[in-house]
């Protein structure tokens, strides 16, 4: 397990990259599922009130 | 050829989407497990080299995607089908996150192996060329107000930008570079190992689900978009 965390000495670069970039896919796809949701609600209310 | 969305293709790709989420995640701890797990530290860079399987998967389809870009741009301008500028639209933040991490991996990775986290050299400036070719498209369809100029405009600033791609693909061939040729090329055999092609195609794989994923997503999200633009007109 330590040599796993460890990465050969290499730790900080192996982590912080692995870290960064699924930290960024993750937060990216929660932006857009949450948009998402929030302009189907308007969409729906503007149509509401035209209708 | 005018191809039309209608209802029954959003719910197709609405139902698509738990299924597609669930493949994204089960590829990526696949490909996690054989990245982190399975594959050999290298000869040389150690185990520094992992970095390889998020970073190489991230450039590769940064270049993908600016290529599918500035191909619905053209298809717009000739057609006019407002559907290519969608396909535009929704594809160009993805690509903008890919070479983004493409950067970042690659500074990380950088600094073990050349000792630097960054240097002017022709593959890693031209990267960065191609993250403000995103940023400008995406900032330059939403500061202009009239959507048809804006829509022009932006197109017309990613065909442009287009000629960045293969100056991107060659330039570790053109110059002299820090960044080492490309090791993997459809016209001869791969220069690495086994070990560490079958991590690289996982996490590829997995990276294309993501982009799919997103990109239908941001498909739906920019379609209502534009019906809220048109009915609050």
């Amino acid at each position: 397990m330590n040599e796993l965390l460890d990465m050969g000495g290499y730790a900080f670069f192996v982590w912080s990259s692995y870290g960064i970039f699924f930290f960024s896919l993750v937060i990216f796809f929660l932006i857009n599922i949450l948009n998402l949701r929030k302009y189907e609600k308007i969409f729906k209310k503007t149509k509401k009130k035209i209708d | 050829m005018y191809i039309k969305i209608n209802n029954n293709h959003i719910e197709l790709i609405k139902s698509a989407n738990p299924y597609l989420i669930f493949a994204t995640t089960f590829v990526f701890i696949i490909g996690l497990y054989y990245s982190l797990f399975q594959s050999p530290p290298d000869y040389i860079q150690g185990d520094s080299m992992r970095i390889m399987y998020i970073h190489v998967p991230s450039a590769w389809f940064a270049l993908m995607t600016y290529s599918i870009l500035a191909g619905s741009c053209v298809l717009w301008f000739i057609t006019r089908n407002p559907l290519f500028n969608v396909v535009a639209r929704s594809i160009a933040q993805v690509g903008m996150v890919f070479t983004l991490m493409s950067l970042i991996t690659g500074s990380i990775w950088g600094k073990p192996t050349w000792g630097v986290w960054w240097v002017w050299d022709a593959r890693l400036t031209s990267m960065l060329i191609l993250f403000f070719l995103y940023i400008a498209y995406i900032f330059l369809w939403q500061a202009i107000s009239n959507k048809e100029l804006a829509s022009k405009i932006s197109a017309a600033l990613a065909i442009i930008g287009f000629i960045n791609i293969p100056i991107i693909k060659f330039s570790v061939d053109w110059w002299n570079t820090l960044h080492q040729p490309a090791s993997i090329s459809k016209l001869s055999a791969p220069t690495i190992d086994v070990s560490m092609l079958i991590p690289l195609f996982i996490m590829t794989a997995a990276c294309f689900l993501f982009l799919v994923t997103v990109s239908l997503i941001r498909f739906r999200l920019v379609l209502i978009e534009n019906k809220i633009l048109r009915t609050s007109n």
